[in-house]
């Protein structure tokens, strides 16, 4: 990051074109090169300390104001009232003047102790019950916000590609919608409809013909609107989805298969050739040959693999550090395929040989899952009722590695199915829009000009130019996450940060309340750092320096 | 993040944008609407816009059926039932009685159902919304004339001026609003949404102050400015005269899209119980009420939802409707058939100055 301030053109983000690199920086010493940097951080963490000081004082002031933690007490007629009313009083300071009691409070910060919650969890420090909620948060939070970005990114791209279509309108439309839904009633609507109307379905799984028919016909305008072209091109490819889509839900319809989803060696084979061909094409272009046999390789390996890594699958030795290590291993083995397949490029083949190995990794690591699944759902504490719609684990369940966390996620998916619907469409505009404004940039017209395939064009050029904007925002986000979704915690009765928060001030005990506020605040306002030297980093119009 | 299509076009690039279509870059745009006011220019786009269209017209229907139906205020309303009454409950459960019955559709009594004591389903939905609408209107009022008094001062001052307002906005915004708008809830709320509005103003008014400063640091710069100081104008005719007026399209635009998450705000602080509590009721009020009763009483949630959905939604498409009319960089080539109307009218004008000017 360090190096990329000083004026120096990254590669991949440059606007014009990679030869016409910028003019290299005069070599100055090295203290001289980042004292603009060091001031520009130095002058904002005050400035951040002091907004964070400011906004903490608000919200303590307007706490003191808006919860009365005596309230019950006074007008309870029980004896031991007087004297609990002074116990209270005398252990939150409440005769003390609020701005004053402010200050007590952060002297006690300062010494790394957040006060202890009265009523919550009587007794029990902030520290402790901000320990214990943030990991249900993240947890909760942490899947829903990359799928939403993931998810939001792709839709935006393709509705940026295909402004002005029928597909286009109607995802400004969708996303309109999404906008528009209150979190609240979503998160009760996917409560009902998942623990009622999914499990019923689950239990009995077959899919009436009409269903069959209104699914095949949405997904293949879907398609069609997707690839966009000349009439014959969009007839072709919709009517191509329709049947793939058909033929598929009536397998599904007429097979056990929803009951004992695996995938099986032959389906990680035929899925992972499937995202060899599909990665290869986005990011290298089948006409790359090294680039696709890398990808093929590292997925014939990775299908080749499937067996000998239900060795390490085995409940007493998995762990999540060894899924990491197999994780972080696929990635070397795929940069490693397409480094030994060479070729004048080599690190387009190393990339994608390495996301390949990743999907083909995940794809055995669902498998593993998915094998256990029909023990799950006859599992006496589950019963046949598999997705879950309270709190984050089945109470005093009892099962291996794998049975924990299928049962984690079973918990986990309506909660983050609610979030990626709120969220998702606004990644979709900021995406969409940020791509238009790129693709409207003279550089591109000039990629174009040049004869550059539009893929090249799109990818290279505009994709990764229409992604630092999103870049800034994404550090925001984060910080956001650990706040915990207020809404979704609260209907899912998990018992995360938003709850501790909700609780807290139902019960009128500020302390938690306080922590909760400064733990997040301290991550905004650094993430709000984060995002201005990143954009530093990324966009090389703007100088910290300059 | 969910403010993220709010987001406006940076200023400066607007303001250079604004200059450059008078030079004719976008020439053959200006063809169309040449020898139009602004707001004849304004309002031809909007109507384009036809999602805005529709969702107007929406929005005026929802309107009238609201302050019509169980009166407001002055307005005598023309419904049956008030909100609070609890009636003979006429269908098993309370079920709606809108519907197909003996053969032909009906609204019966109580189209929208009744509650398990008896109330009014449509009542309490109309008077539910009735108070959301307020709350809704009067933060996106409250929010604008706060957030551009701030954005105006610290825009046209600068220096320690700007930087106080901007620490103190910073400090605003590093508050998450559902949380101080939860703990501003406890400490107002309850049965008077004005309060509410008026509280949960003073918390959403950053991004009109954002975006107005830097309207205004781009325009203080240019010469119109300039040439009302040397003709002697105060400070705040400089303001409010000469530059605001430049500002208007952009504090339009975010007004009405901050009213599209005012609603959401207030039903979500009313759903968690720290809104507008019983025996008042606002959308998320009802829905917070029977939330556990979803199961057996569907109609009591399906309802105020479909309200909040329906306003929300409006509200946004008129904003992107306002959005596009507003925003100068909109470069839509005009169709052929404009384009020949605009020269026959443009000949048409030419021919008449001919005239006139041979007279």
């Amino acid at each position: 990051m360090a190096t990329s301030m000083t004026p120096s053109v990254e590669d991949g983000h440059d606007p014009t074109d990679s030869a016409v690199t910028a003019v290299a920086a005069p070599r100055r010493p090295l203290f001289t090169r980042f004292a603009p940097m060091l001031t520009f951080v130095g002058q904002r963490l005050l400035s951040s300390a002091i907004v964070l000081l400011g906004a903490t004082f608000i919200v303590y002031i307007l706490l003191a104001y808006a919860v009365d933690p005596l309230e019950p007490l006074r007008t309870s007629t029980d004896p031991n009232a007087p004297a609990r009313i002074a116990e209270l009083t005398a252990q939150l300071n409440l005769d003390v003047a609020p701005p004053i009691r402010y200050f007590m409070w952060l002297g006690g910060v300062l010494t790394g102790d957040l006060g202890t919650s009265v009523f919550v969890s009587p007794g029990e420090s902030v520290v402790s019950l901000l320990g214990n909620a943030i990991p249900t948060t993240v947890r909760l939070v942490f899947a829903a916000t990359f799928l939403a970005i993931g998810l939001g990114i792709l839709v935006g791209i393709v509705s940026a590609l295909r402004q002005y279509t029928r597909f286009d309108y109607s995802v400004t439309l969708i996303s309109f919608v999404l906008f528009s839904l209150p979190s609240f009633w979503v998160a009760v609507l996917a409560k009902l409809w998942g623990a009622i109307g999914f499990n019923d379905f689950l239990a009995d799984p077959s899919i009436q013909w009409y269903w069959v028919l209104i699914i095949s016909a949405v997904s293949g305008v879907i398609w069609s609107a997707i690839i966009g072209g000349a009439r014959k091109t969009r007839l072709v490819s919709g009517a191509a989805s329709f049947a793939v889509t058909a033929g598929a839900l009536l397998l599904l319809s007429h097979t056990d298969w929803i009951q004992r989803p695996v995938l099986g060696i032959a389906g990680v084979a035929v899925v992972g050739v499937g995202t060899a061909f599909a990665v290869t094409a986005l990011i290298a272009g089948l006409q790359n040959r090294k680039a696709l046999y890398s990808a093929l390789t590292a997925a014939a390996v990775g299908t080749a693999l499937m067996w000998p890594l239900q060795w390490a699958f085995q409940p007493h030795v998995v762990s999540w550090g060894l899924i990491a290590l197999l994780g972080v291993s696929a990635v070397i083995a795929g940069l490693a395929i397409g480094y030994l397949f060479g070729g004048y490029d080599r690190s387009v083949s190393m990339r994608t040989a390495s996301i390949t190995a990743v999907v083909v990794g995940s794809l055995i690591f669902i498998d593993r899952v998915a094998q256990i699944w029909p023990h799950y759902v006859v599992h006496p504490r589950i019963s046949g009722r598999p997705i879950r719609t309270i709190g984050s684990s089945t109470p005093a369940f009892d099962g291996d590695f794998w049975m924990q966390n299928l049962d984690s996620f079973t918990h986990v998916i309506l909660p983050t199915v609610t979030l990626i619907l709120i969220s998702f469409a606004a990644y979709t505009r900021y995406t969409r829009g940020s791509l238009l404004e790129v693709m409207n940039q003279d550089y591109i017209r000039t990629a174009r000009a040049k004869g550059l395939p539009e893929r090249v064009v799109t990818m290279r050029h505009a994709f990764r130019n229409a992604l630092i904007p999103l870049a800034t925002l994404i550090p925001l986000d984060i910080a956001a996450l650990f706040g915990g979704a207020i809404i979704t915690e609260t209907v899912f009765e998990w018992n995360g940060m938003g709850r501790l928060f909700i609780s807290s001030l139902r019960a009128g005990d500020a302390n938690p309340i306080m922590g909760h506020f400064l733990l997040i605040g301290t991550l905004l306002v650094i993430a709000s750092i984060v995002v201005d030297l990143i954009y530093a980093a990324l966009d090389p119009r703007i100088r910290v320096n300059a | 993040m969910s403010n993220a299509i709010n987001e406006t076009p940076d200023p400066a690039a607007e303001a250079k944008d604004q200059a450059a279509a008078g030079q004719g870059e976008n020439a053959l745009e200006l063809k169309e609407v040449e020898g139009l006011s602004q707001g004849r220019i304004v309002l031809r786009r909007f109507v384009r816009h036809r999602g805005a269209i529709v969702a107007t017209a929406v929005m005026a229907a929802l309107l009238l059926l609201v302050t019509t139906s169980i009166g407001w205020g002055p307005i005598p309303g023309w419904w049956q039932h008030d909100f609070r009454s609890m009636l003979p409950i006429e269908r098993p459960g309370g079920a709606p009685t809108m519907g197909f019955y003996d053969g032909s559709f009906q609204f019966g009594n109580h189209p929208f159902g009744q509650t398990n004591v008896g109330r009014d389903v449509f009542a309490m939905v109309m008077r539910g919304t009735q108070v959301s609408l307020t709350v809704m209107v009067t933060i996106g009022l409250l929010a604008t004339v706060i957030g551009t008094l701030m954005g105006t001062l610290s825009g046209f001052f600068g220096k320690w001026v700007d930087n106080v307002i901007m620490r103190f906005t910073d400090m605003v915004i590093t508050i998450p609003v559902i949380m101080i708008g939860a703990v501003l809830g406890r400490l107002v709320g309850g049965a008077n949404p004005l309060t509410l509005a008026i509280a949960l103003s003073f918390v959403t008014w950053t991004t009109m102050a954002r975006l107005v400063r830097a309207q205004f640091l781009a325009l203080r710069e240019l010469e119109f400015v300039d040439a009302a100081r040397v003709a002697g104008a105060s400070n705040s005719r400089i303001m409010f005269k000469h530059i605001l007026p430049n500002a208007v399209g952009v504090m339009i635009v975010n007004a009405t899209l901050r009213m599209a998450s005012a609603i959401l705000l207030e039903t979500a602080l009313s759903f968690l119980g720290f809104g507008i509590v019983a025996p008042e009721v606002s959308l998320g009020q009802i829905i917070n009420e029977y939330q556990s009763a979803f199961q057996t009483r569907p109609w009591l949630f399906w309802w105020p939802g479909v309200f909040i959905v329906t306003i929300a939604l409006c509200v946004n498409f008129i904003g992107d409707g306002l959005r596009d009319a507003f925003d100068p960089r909109q470069r839509r080539i005009p169709t052929a058939r404009a384009m020949a109307k605009a020269n026959a009218k443009a000949e048409a004008r030419k021919a008449k100055a001919a005239a006139s000017g041979a007279a």
